[in-house]
């Protein structure tokens, strides 16, 4: 895939303590997402990523007695949108659908490798990577997420990643502005992401366990009531859940439709209009509803004294944070619950804060507090 | 309006019978109509006409089950918002309540003579020490890797 660009090297980035006169270490910050994976080489107005495009997290290997031509370059596997594109002849593998790695440990250090080899084509420097891991993960996740990045990244640091949000959401430029609401002094992020929607309260300090949780109800449930909704309205219409994740991305809404969605579908070889706006609502509601019942629950356990201001400035991120209408519609759902307060804003670029949060903390840790994964 | 003050109909036997008459016939065109209807989508899709009726009466009856569940959902839901709102009320009465305490307690504390006077002279918020600043990120990753090794 030409989107990808190799990293070029900027001194500001390169790590103090050189491993090799002739071999650099470069500090980079990653976001392991279930659906999309962000990886970040530089910060600031500078920034660039190895995948200008998000990079799907997804890795495709040919299907069994596939004829040799047919996978560009007879390549072992293919990642991200290329695999996608050639699905008809792989067999799709999201080893990072639960965060787990364990659940394809092979899969998740093929679509590393794939990455790393395509913003660092020959290896030409080390990198050292802080990456993202859901706040509540186990020893066990944490190990096989290590285990999964060796031969990738010579030195680590896996950190949670509400903190990291939190960091990446702030911009130190405009502290000093009277008018700028700083992210992480008071508010509750709220970051939808595919497997599940972590919450998480900021109050200025690194949050303590019980001030963050996390929901296993997602973008892939999205998909999944998506297809259930549609399937009893449509019975002979066969959606699958990545043709669900395609309607999800371009059509996702609450509230009032911005439009008809309306989807020409195969239909025993005929093609057939069907419209299916009440049905990506539904699904896309269902979501909403469990977003504002937690907000509810985590302002009934912050103090009394913050919950105004906490209400105040619920920020959205994540991917599934871009579904039309979905702040004020949340806005609106906790005013009428008697939280007269409620702000709900969206992050900019909302998925991006855990990728660049976590470039941010390349740059300030020192050397000795990096990890060498095994 | 009949004298009574009912409908017409109840009261006067021909009037039931007109109407009686007329929803049957209103009925009837309405069954030629829909069996029409059937017969133009079987024309036009090639399907038979049974089939298309089975599915029109599958389609009548989930929209009807849909319409019960709904109305089932929704006096659900009014039930669960008046349940949320009384404990909402309920919640916001005792936090009233602690706030006032602490409010009352500060005002004391902040006396010249208060019990927080001599200790704390400039009578400034206590700070929880025990937490780490966001912007100090090496003392959190620091605290984070300790963590982590007390857990393995």
């Amino acid at each position: 895939m030409s989107a990808f660009q190799p990293i070029p090297i900027d001194e500001a980035f390169v790590a103090e303590e050189q491993p090799h006169p002739e071999v650099r270490a470069l500090r980079v910050g990653l976001d392991l997402g279930a659906h999309t994976s962000v990886f970040l080489a530089r910060d600031g107005e500078r920034e660039v990523t190895a995948a200008p495009e998000l990079t799907l997290s997804v890795v495709g290997y040919p299907k069994e007695g596939i004829l040799p031509g047919v996978v560009p370059e007879n390549r072992r596997y293919l990642v991200g949108a290329e695999a996608l594109a050639h699905r008809l002849y792989l067999d799709l593998v999201w080893p990072l659908e639960r965060k787990s790695v364990g659940v394809d440990p092979q899969a998740a250090r093929d679509f590393l490798h794939a990455l790393c080899e395509r913003a660092n084509p020959g290896g030409r420097f080390e990198m050292w990577a802080v990456i993202g891991c859901p706040a509540h993960a186990s020893e066990e996740n944490l190990r096989s997420i290590r285990h999964a990045v060796s031969g990738c990244f010579s030195r680590v640091l896996l950190l949670p990643e509400p903190f990291l949000a939190a960091i990446g959401m702030r911009d130190p430029s405009r502290l000093t502005d009277p008018t700028y609401l700083d992210p992480s002094r008071n508010s509750i992020v709220v970051d939808i992401g595919h497997a599940t929607t972590d919450f998480c309260l900021v109050q200025g300090f690194l949050p303590r366990q019980e001030e963050m949780f996390s929901l296993p109800f997602g973008g892939n449930e999205v998909d999944r009531s998506i297809c259930a909704h549609v399937q009893r309205r449509y019975p002979d219409v066969a959606m699958t859940p990545l043709a669900a994740m395609r309607i999800k991305a371009l059509h996702s809404f609450v509230g009032e439709p911005p439009e008809r969605i309306v989807l020409s579908v195969p239909v025993q070889g005929r093609t057939v209009r069907v419209d299916v706006t009440e049905q990506v609502r539904a699904a896309c509601e269902e979501l909403m509803n469990r977003v504002v019942e937690h907000l509810a629950k985590l302002a009934s356990h912050a103090d009394p004294d913050a919950v105004e201001l906490l209400m105040s400035n619920v920020i959205m991120t994540g991917g599934g944070s871009l579904t039309r209408n979905l702040p004020q519609m949340v806005e609106r759902k906790l005013q009428q619950m008697g939280f007269e307060t409620a702000r709900v804003r969206r992050s900019e670029d909302p998925k991006r804060p855990v990728s660049r949060g976590a470039l941010h903390v390349a740059r300030t840790v020192r050397d000795d507090q990096w990890q060498i994964p095994l | 309006m009949s004298q009574d003050g009912g409908h017409p109909a109840a009261a006067d036997p021909d009037a039931r019978g007109v109407e009686s008459t007329a929803s049957r016939l209103v009925e009837r065109i309405r069954r030629e109509r829909e069996q029409r209807r059937i017969e133009r989508i079987s024309q036009t899709t090639g399907r038979p006409v049974e089939e298309i009726r089975a599915e029109e009466e599958r389609k009548a009856q989930e929209a009807q089950a849909a319409e019960i569940a709904k109305r089932i959902v929704d006096a659900a839901m009014d039930r669960m918002a008046a349940e949320l709102a009384r404990g909402f009320a309920d919640r916001l009465a005792g936090e009233l309540e602690k706030a006032l305490d602490r409010a009352t307690s500060r005002v004391v504390k902040a006396r010249p003579d208060g019990p927080g006077a001599a200790q704390d002279p400039t009578h400034a918020p206590a700070t929880d020490e025990s937490r780490i600043p966001l912007s100090d990120i090496q003392r959190v990753v620091d605290h984070l890797l300790s963590e982590e090794r007390e857990t393995a």
